[in-house]
């Protein structure tokens, strides 16, 4: 009964609030109905135009434009809650605020981050509830988000209905994304981000769930945009996918839908006041769309957490918090060749730690089965001597089943233990709830959301680093959380049969969201990509603690061990410098003063120029990495380069080449 | 009744036959005798040499490839896909076999994002058609001059093209695969001259190699029977190679032990298994893992396994020795048929080797000509580009295509040179299961006599008999209840 009456008064405000007659006609004409209202946002530069619209209709939809060309056609923005009705509502406010500032990362893209944005937030009141539609744009794109809030000043849980929010791409757009499909759908809905990217035509969805990222090029025009989501840990909602609805087939509309990747049951319950993910849309050309830091961006000046207690710490436990213990570095990792049985051989476990301090790496990893059998007077010894060699040991842990399917009284006395003998950090694994028995949530399930949040606490209390693994997509948590380092969620050498047009799309989607744990090898496993591609993709995938996966005596191979030593992990430039999906990418990384080229090439023989307009003035000593003829092993040149140079390559089927180019003094 | 029907054979019969509502017996006339099932609209933008224009065409590929071999067509698909940018893409989706006619059947009737394109083992044709879930290549073939004829193809393959309606082209085939052998050139070198291309041969080898002290305790035969396509794909090769014939081509009953032949042809096959485990040649059940190591150490002579695992087994073996991939080939691995060593006598079938083939079809959902038209081109690509053949070679598939086989390029791949060629020496003696709508039935009760027979503990002829007289009966019982 309520919702009919609510339906008539919705009726009668939006014609006395509009002053326009819905459905009546004049002189016979159908009169159209004039919006409500329209607020624009436009970025800094100008150059990005998001307008929020409050139809004649109630409904509130979006546009995006780029360069006064259209990047998102009119769109529905707004939620459903069943505690209210946000489709009669009235405007209460309206504010706009520019925000602008910087950062520093301890992992990531770039050492120093500036961001600048304009914000509107349009605040519309209920019955019950205000609903805020925030949104900004930024020179490279523009993220927007909902707030809900109780008029009385309340808190408590509502059900989320549904999310409204939806992205009309352009006509003629395609886009790259992970149909999502579940790993093992006999046995549930499983889905670790770990599939391909496709190329699709957007025209061309009907009824499919696609995972984020997606990228999509507007039309045939050379603007990009990237759509993900961003500040979902902490917002006590689910994580989202895009579908093509089912009643708007072969139209290029995507609307956000919980994930089809989680195990619970109306998983809609959500704390209020509550403020959801940001969505956003890393808009431009190539090259902005792929160095954007977007997603972290929109965090604005957010402060690393702290727990509740802080003020009560004291000041030895404060340092905690600055969290200056958090070190990015290069990472051995032996899973890859010595699998799981093989992780509680400590002979082999020891050869490793040489291989770290040998080349000056900081980490190295206990994989699955490291605990198997556990020795404590061995696994001290172990640690002890990783110690002597300043090679810091990550342990891997399964999120779910180490855990009683998320018991944090477990997980904190499990990474106590840990803690105790050493250990400074995990993997940890299966977040999707593969091996785990009976979860009560996987995926990206709102209570898996939680867990993520608090793993994450709990291992800043224990300065404990994570990498995250058989996860969700990265959505800039290591601006809260930089103890957060890296993360999988990706198609990478663990599968082993990885091809070259998996690995290249990736650089244009999964890897411009955040870290990347791709975990490269030296020799290849198969035909899919050749040496020098693995080499390239040593530099190329940005992670806080890169790992790489080859034997350990590879590395000490003559030809390649300098450059493996220098390998980057804290970056403080990244740099798209060409290509395209399906195609080939080149990247450039500054790091230390040095410079970094990687080059990946897709499935057909390609010729690539790569221009050194980034380098400083001077000469650069430069050893250069491409392929012999087989694609087996890389051949090594040294070069002089000088900043404008221009090199040009050939790149085999699936080839590559890396560079490393340092400054002549 | 109770033993004639598991609770598993009975969904998965009534599965098949919810899908048959229109089963005959026989070849059939083509499908306009019941009224076509499928429209075609639009029409072809052709250039002035008369080749089909294709604009930005994206098709829907569900295939039931989804094993190691996933990744090389995966990579084959964005090569089409890089080289007909613009034109076509091709969006594949890879559904494991268990569920995929199911899986495919149900998205094409409810029209619920149905696939365009189907990849299938050659099986599922049939229902395929008779369930009217695909459509034929003709018309399209025709207006678009895609040059698709079955002609092009292994005659042995080919003949299931029509998928039992005489005169129509409803399904392409691609490839052929079965379990293949591998053995170690090294240690071969010790006890014969050449590998064994006969029973006889295969017996005289491993006789030498078990009386040879240095393998004491170890059996020349690598296999593992317990192996998700040993059971299919050997023991059902071997009731070919002794004459044997799965079921009969007019009304689908099966024969297996009523018929005197045919009961004799699968004692033989069993007995060619027995007597490899009795005279220590072979064990019954070892696990994969073990027997590939020992034959990676050198201790085993054949290793039989999957083909889609070539790739990843030779250059894991390079990679242990410690010598290129191009060595490991020439000097210590090298591929051999299994044809006629399971023929317990000199026959015509000896030869036969039992698998699956993959085949190309059309779902009844596309109506747009030009996508049809995309449909044949990927198709033409897949099964006349000789590179496509050798790539996809690699992942253990041998080629169905003459087109394919007679292109230098492909014959001398050296996987295709080194294994493919060697595991199948003619594609003319390799069958499939053929056009029987009762293919689950059939194929899971020869796989059970199979376990019920070589896998006995108290192996006796009566109770061979015993056993495959009651799988015999429990699909002609399940034939006839339908």
């Amino acid at each position: 009964m309520k919702k009919i009456i609510v339906c008539i008064l919705g009726a009668v405000l939006a014609v006395s609030v509009g002053g326009f007659a819905a459905a009546c006609k004049k002189d016979g004409e159908a009169v159209e109905l004039k919006d409500r209202a329209a607020w624009t946002v436009n970025s800094p530069d100008g150059s990005i135009t998001a307008v929020m619209t409050f139809g004649a209709d109630g409904q509130l939809t979006y546009t995006v434009e780029k360069d006064g060309r259209r990047v998102i056609e009119p769109s529905l923005l707004g939620m459903d809650i069943e505690e209210d009705d946000f489709n009669v509502t009235t405007v209460y406010a309206v504010n706009s605020r520019r925000i602008t500032g910087s950062y520093e990362n301890k992992s990531g893209k770039s050492r120093e981050v500036t961001y600048d944005c304009n914000e509107t937030t349009v605040t519309f009141k209920a019955w019950e509830f205000y609903l805020d539609v925030t949104m900004r744009c930024y020179d490279d794109g523009y993220a927007f988000r909902y707030g809900i809030r109780a008029i009385d000043g309340s808190s408590g849980v509502m059900t989320v209905a549904d999310e409204k929010t939806e992205f009309a791409l352009p006509e003629k757009s395609n886009l790259w994304a992970q149909e999502y499909v579940s790993i093992n759908p006999l046995l549930g809905e499983f889905f670790a981000y770990e599939v391909p990217y496709n190329r699709r035509s957007a025209s061309g969805l009907v009824d499919e769930y696609l995972a984020m990222p997606v990228l999509y090029r507007v039309g045939s025009s050379d603007i990009y945009s990237l759509i993900t989501e961003s500040e979902l840990v902490g917002s006590g909602f689910y994580g989202s996918y895009l579908k093509s609805p089912s009643e708007k087939p072969n139209s290029g509309v995507l609307k956000t839908e919980h994930t089809p990747a989680g195990c619970k049951l109306d998983d809609n319950q959500v704390e209020y006041p509550f403020e959801s993910p940001w969505r956003v849309g890393i808009t431009g050309d190539m090259k902005t769309v792929n160095e954007s830091e977007l997603v972290e961006k929109v965090y604005d000046d957010v402060e690393y957490w702290k727990p509740d207690n802080y003020d009560e710490l004291t000041d030895e436990e404060k340092e905690i918090y600055n969290y200056d213990w958090v070190e990015a570095d290069v990472s051995a990792w032996n899973w890859l060749i010595h699998s799981d049985t093989a992780q509680n051989d400590f002979t082999m476990q020891y050869e490793y730690v040489d291989l770290a301090a040998e080349m000056g790496w900081g980490y190295t990893i206990l994989d699955g089965g490291w605990n198997a059998g556990f020795d404590a007077v061995q696994f001290q010894a172990f640690m002890d001597y990783a110690a002597q060699h300043n090679v810091k040991v990550i342990v891997w842990c399964n999120a779910l089943s180490d855990f009683a399917n998320g018991n944090a009284d477990i997980l904190r006395s499990k990474l106590e233990m840990w803690a105790s003998y050493g250990v400074a950090g995990i993997k940890i694994d299966f977040f999707d709830g593969q091996n785990a028995t009976n979860p009560k949530h996987q995926g990206e399930d709102i209570d898996t959301i939680k867990w993520y949040e608090t793993i994450y606490q709990e291992t800043a209390r224990l300065k404990m680093i994570v990498n995250c693994h058989g996860s969700n997509k990265p959505t800039g948590e290591r601006r809260q959380y930089p103890h957060v380092i890296n993360r999988e969620a990706v198609m990478g050498n663990e599968m082993k049969t990885v091809s070259a047009d998996v690995t290249v799309n990736q650089m244009f989607t999964r890897n411009v969201i955040g870290p990347t744990d791709f975990t490269p090898v030296v020799n290849p496993f198969t035909d899919g990509l050749t040496a020098a591609h693995q080499m390239a993709l040593s530099v190329l995938y940005e992670s806080g603690t890169p790992s790489m996966a080859d034997y350990s005596e590879t590395y000490m191979n003559e030809d390649i061990y300098e450059f493996y030593k220098a390998i980057p992990s804290l970056r403080d430039k990244t740099l798209f410098l060409s290509g395209k999906p399906d195609e080939y990418y080149i990247g450039a990384v500054l790091s230390g003063g040095e410079w970094f080229v990687g080059g990946i090439n897709s499935v057909l023989e390609s010729d690539v120029s790569v221009g050194f307009s980034f380098l400083g003035d001077g000469e650069y000593k430069a050893e250069l990495f491409t392929d012999d003829q087989s694609g087996k092993k890389t051949v090594r040149t040294e070069m002089t380069v000088r900043k404008g140079d221009i090199l040009d390559l050939s790149l085999l089927e699936r080839g590559g080449f890396a560079m490393r180019l340092v400054p002549v003094k | 009744m109770k033993n004639l029907f598991s609770k598993r054979t009975l969904t998965a019969l009534a599965l098949c036959l919810c899908m048959l509502f229109s089963v005959a017996c026989g070849g059939k006339n083509g499908p306009s005798s019941d009224g076509d099932w499928w429209t075609s609209e639009g029409e072809l933008v052709k250039d002035e040499q008369g080749n089909v224009v294709f604009d930005n065409v994206e098709v829907k590929l569900s295939t039931v490839v989804s094993g190691e071999d996933k990744t090389a067509f995966k990579a084959l698909v964005a090569k089409f896909n890089r080289l007909y940018d613009g034109k076509i893409n091709v969006i594949t989706t890879n559904i494991g076999a268990e569920g995929f006619e199911s899986t495919v059947s149900k998205q094409i009737t409810n029209n619920s994002n149905p696939p365009d394109l189907i990849m299938s083992h050659q099986k599922a044709n049939r229902n395929f058609a008779d369930n009217k879930i695909i459509q034929p290549f003709d018309e399209v073939i025709e207006q678009s001059g895609i040059d698709i004829d079955p002609a092009n193809f292994a005659a042995g393959l080919a003949q299931y093209s029509s998928a039992g309606y005489e005169g129509s082209l409803f399904a392409v085939p691609v490839d052929a695969q079965s379990i293949v052998v591998f053995y170690n050139k090294q240690l071969l070198a010790k006890y014969a001259q050449t590998p064994p291309s006969s029973r006889a041969e295969l017996l005289s080898v491993c006789k030498a190699f078990t009386e040879d002290t240095a393998n004491a305790g170890k059996a020349p035969i690598a296999w593992s029977t317990g192996g998700d396509y040993f059971a299919e794909y050997v023991f059902l090769t071997a009731v070919l190679q002794n004459g044997g014939k799965f079921y009969n081509d007019s009304d689908f009953k099966v024969a297996w032990n009523s018929d005197e032949a045919n009961r004799t042809a699968f004692n033989n096959a069993i007995q060619s298994f027995r007597e490899l485990i009795d005279k220590g040649y072979a064990k019954y059940n070892e696990a994969d893992n073990t027997i590939l190591s020992e034959f990676m150490a050198g201790k085993r002579l054949f290793y039989f396994t999957v083909p889609w695992t070539m790739e990843s087994l030779v250059t894991n073996y390079a990679d242990q020795l410690g010598v290129s991939v191009e060595t490991l080939m020439s000097d210590y691995l090298g591929g051999v048929s299994m044809s006629g060593w399971f023929a317990m006598t000199d026959n015509e079938a000896k030869n036969n080797i039992y698998g699956d083939s993959h085949f190309f079809s059309m779902s009844r959902s596309v109506t747009d000509i030009n996508k049809k038209a995309a449909i044949c081109e990927f198709i033409r690509w897949f099964t006349q580009e000789s590179s496509v053949g050798a790539e996809w070679a690699k992942a253990g598939h041998i080629s169905a295509s003459n087109i394919i086989s007679a292109d230098d390029e492909y014959k001398n791949d050296p996987y295709v040179s080194n294994y493919i060629s060697k595991f199948f020496t003619s594609i003319d003696d390799f069958r499939s299961i053929g056009a029987t709508p009762y293919y689950e039935a059939v194929i899971s009760n020869l796989k059970g006599i199979f376990i019920d027979t070589v896998g006995s503990s108290k192996p006796s002829v009566s109770a061979d008999e015993a056993a495959i007289k009651q799988r015999q009966d429990s699909v002609n019982a399940q034939i006839d209840f339908f």
